[in-house]
């Protein structure tokens, strides 16, 4: 084999991409578009739910009253949370019909003597109205506020020792000493630590990164508290799938170099079989990197930080190893370009939809999860989705990296060896 | 024929055999290339002319026979004898998303030739195809005629000793043919053996210093033009056109004397006549006329090379 034929095909292929881009571009630009209409169709920026908005009704005025607002204020709770005080009684049904107008998900009304009733461990009641014209978010408010009313009734039994000495405090005519403040507030604080997870309960954070892994056949769970885009979601998958399509248009140069005849012109002149092979196979690893790194920058873009370039580097070599592997395999099976098309296409539609580069992991049914490891597709999309939304590094994906390199090098051999004698019958 | 016998044999075809099932595709050709000769291979469509060419490029193994280019084994030494090979194919395969120049440089680079030498080799063949004013063009812009031009001329940039082309005039229009022919012969004029396949007559006689015609695989005869023409002698191959049965018919033409019946049937008579009768093909016809044979077109030609395929195969080329 001549390296210097190898180059000069290679530039030959690359300058007939070159003069005519078209199908190239549109396999490159399918991941950003589609990813982009993901982001468009589902949240073009970061994937917040919804805030609930919610009327808070406030008849008690008491300690009790101040701790729900308050709860709501607070910064976990008020990226979710958006209340406002009303007074039912005195704006009467304006009050109710805000909920529709405003677009409110809920009146929570605390009835007077709420504060006195917690105070004393006596029962009392939320009263939550909810928009009919709303689905989710006032179940939401329900929720949240159930949890509240759980929390506090909770509270008013096991604090009893701090709340009694509230009482007191509040109703004293002269202001509290700064001893006794401090007592309840140490009593309180601690009491605010063992009961931060029921105020902000997980339920919230859950439904905010349904999007997200949640633990995958690696075993690691995605980091749920971190905002992530649709788009750079989405991307991945898409592209290793838009890399696997565009190793395919190179390889399948082959047998339209065949059916043209430069494929028997080559082989006539003293250009051996392997050489011929070699080049295209080095060609689609050119086009693939070079559609991996728009890919990349489109992402940083996108992410506005960096990808752990060791990773990134080993994890993109590994998978454009993998690509010309499968396509050689693929035109080395395949009779003619038309049928290697054929074979290619439904192929990568099935190792995409079952290596979840389409749809979430999650969201397939568990006997396609099971196969998932089986497709190339899912450890290039699974090793992607690690760098750019977990911040992984080469260390995390070196399972990706590895699988990818050993079925690349094993599909490029047998590719390789189909081809030529592909090659060499198609020359005659 | 003197001239011919000072020249270094350059190909050399011994005993070639290529089968594809049941059907032998070239039966034991056997034929010899000089240097500065133009060999054809004449023969119709299907006669074996593109396997042969195949085998002698390379791309196909003969089931038995023998090849050598300037004495190297194509078998043993492929590689050597294709680095000395200029190929012609029948189809235009050239790269139409390149220019003309950068599909000259390509092949020139594959076959070794590099620097200033390449330049040269690329400016030279582009002139010799007329090509220099289109030469950064897309090729996929140039006419038929063009293509067939740069097809040839990407088997000849890097100069070689032997030329193989098969078929290459197919389709074009006549000054694009009449180009490649020049080229052809001003190549033949420069050392180089080549072999070169057609199915047209008046290119073989107009461009071939040999000729060997092939048909179902067999080389049915070789030599000069002059030498072929021998073959039929003084011969004319009549061709009556009428409404008579090819039966009857034929038993009325062999009743004349000196005449070979050719080809009879439906509507159609051809033989050969003028070898044993002073009265040649005209003196004949009269003749026929008073056997009540009901003619309505009647072809007289002179002896040529279809007149010999049509006396070695009982069919015309053309057919």
């Amino acid at each position: 084999m001549s390296v210097r034929q190898v180059g000069l095909l290679v530039r030959k292929d690359l300058r007939r991409r070159v003069r005519s881009p078209l199908s190239t571009l549109i396999i490159l630009a399918f991941p950003l578009v589609l990813s982009g209409i993901m982001a468009l169709a589902f949240g073009a920026g970061e994937t917040r739910a919804p805030k609930v908005r919610l009327l808070l009704d406030d008849q008690d005025g008491g300690l009790a009253g101040t701790l729900i607002s308050s709860a709501f204020s607070r910064p976990e709770a008020a990226e979710y949370f958006e209340v406002e005080r009303v007074d039912v009684e005195k704006t009467g049904p304006d009050a109710l019909a805000r909920l529709e107008k405003d677009g409110f998900s809920a009146i929570l009304r605390l009835p007077a003597g709420l504060t006195d009733a917690l105070l004393d461990g006596r029962p009392a009641t939320l009263e939550l109205v909810r928009n009919p014209s709303q689905s989710i978010l006032p179940e939401v408010a329900e929720q949240v506020t159930d949890i509240l009313a759980e929390a506090l009734s909770s509270t008013a039994y096991t604090l009893q020792g701090p709340l009694a000495g509230l009482r007191p405090l509040l109703d004293a005519d002269q202001g509290p000493s700064d001893q006794d403040v401090a007592a309840v507030a140490v009593a309180a604080n601690q009491w605010a630590s063992r009961s931060s997870r029921y105020l902000f309960p997980p339920a919230i954070t859950l439904s905010t990164v349904q999007l997200e892994k949640t633990g995958g056949p690696s075993g690691r769970v995605a980091g749920a508290s971190r905002p992530t885009s649709v788009f750079l979601f989405v991307l991945p998958g898409v592209a290793v799938f838009a890399l696997f399509t565009l190793g395919d248009q190179v390889m399948r140069d082959l047998l339209t170099e065949k059916h043209k005849g430069t494929l028997r012109r080559l082989l006539a002149g003293p250009v051996g079989t392997g050489t011929v092979i070699v080049a295209k196979a080095v060609t689609a690893a050119v086009i693939s990197l070079a559609a991996l790194l728009i890919l990349a920058a489109v992402a940083g873009l996108a992410s506005r930080r960096g990808v752990d370039p060791a990773g990134f580097v080993m994890l993109s070599l590994c998978l454009v190893l993998a690509v010309t592997g499968l396509a050689s395999t693929v035109y080395g099976l395949a009779k003619d370009d038309r049928q290697g098309s054929t074979i290619g296409s439904v192929l990568y539609l099935v190792l995409a939809f079952s290596g979840g580069s389409f749809l979430p992991l999650d969201s397939l049914p568990a006997a396609m999860r099971a196969v998932s490891p089986f497709s190339l597709f899912y450890w290039g999309t699974e090793g992607y989705k690690e760098l750019l939304l977990e911040n992984a590094g080469l260390r995390e994906v070196l399972p990706n990296v590895g699988i990818l390199a050993a079925t690349g090098v094993v599909l490029l051999a047998l590719g390789g060896v189909l081809l030529r004698r592909r090659v060499q019958r198609g020359a005659a | 024929m003197e001239l011919h016998d000072t020249r270094r044999t350059v190909i050399r075809v011994e005993g070639l055999v290529k089968r594809f099932g049941e059907i032998r595709a070239v039966d034991g050709v056997s034929f010899e290339v000089r240097d500065g000769e133009i060999y054809g291979l004449l023969g119709p469509n299907g006669a074996g002319k593109t396997t042969t060419f195949s085998m002698l490029a390379g791309l196909l193994a003969p089931d038995s026979g023998r090849v050598t280019v300037g004495g190297v084994d194509l078998a043993s030494n492929p590689v050597a004898v294709k680095r000395g090979l200029g190929i012609v194919p029948q189809e235009v395969a050239v790269y139409e998303e390149l220019t003309a120049r950068e599909n000259l440089r390509l092949w020139a680079g594959l076959y070794g030739m590099s620097g200033a030498a390449l330049d040269r080799a690329v400016d030279r063949a582009l002139d010799e195809v007329g090509l220099a004013g289109r030469a950064k063009e897309p090729v996929e812009r140039f006419s038929g005629g063009m293509k067939r031009r740069l097809n040839l001329s990407l088997g000849l940039v890097h100069g070689p000793k032997v030329v193989l082309l098969d078929e290459p005039t197919v389709g074009i229009d006549p000054q694009a043919r009449v180009n490649i022919l020049d080229v052809v012969r001003r190549t033949a004029d420069g050392g180089a053996a080549v072999l070169y396949t057609t199915h047209y007559l008046e290119e073989a006689e107009r461009l071939c210093d040999r000729i060997g015609i092939v048909d179902h695989g067999k080389l049915l005869a070789e030599g000069t033009l002059a030498e072929l023409k021998a073959l039929v002698a003084e011969e004319e191959v009549v061709t009556l056109f009428g409404r008579f049965e090819p039966a009857a018919a034929r038993a009325e033409v062999e009743r004349l004397p000196g005449v070979r019946v050719l080809i009879a049937d439906e509507g159609r008579v051809a033989f050969s006549a003028g070898g044993g009768d002073d009265r040649g093909a005209a003196g004949l016809l009269g003749e026929i006329y008073n056997r009540g044979l009901s003619i309505d077109r009647v072809s007289i030609e002179p002896p040529s090379l279809n007149g010999l395929f049509l006396k070695l195969t009982g069919r015309e080329l053309r057919d």
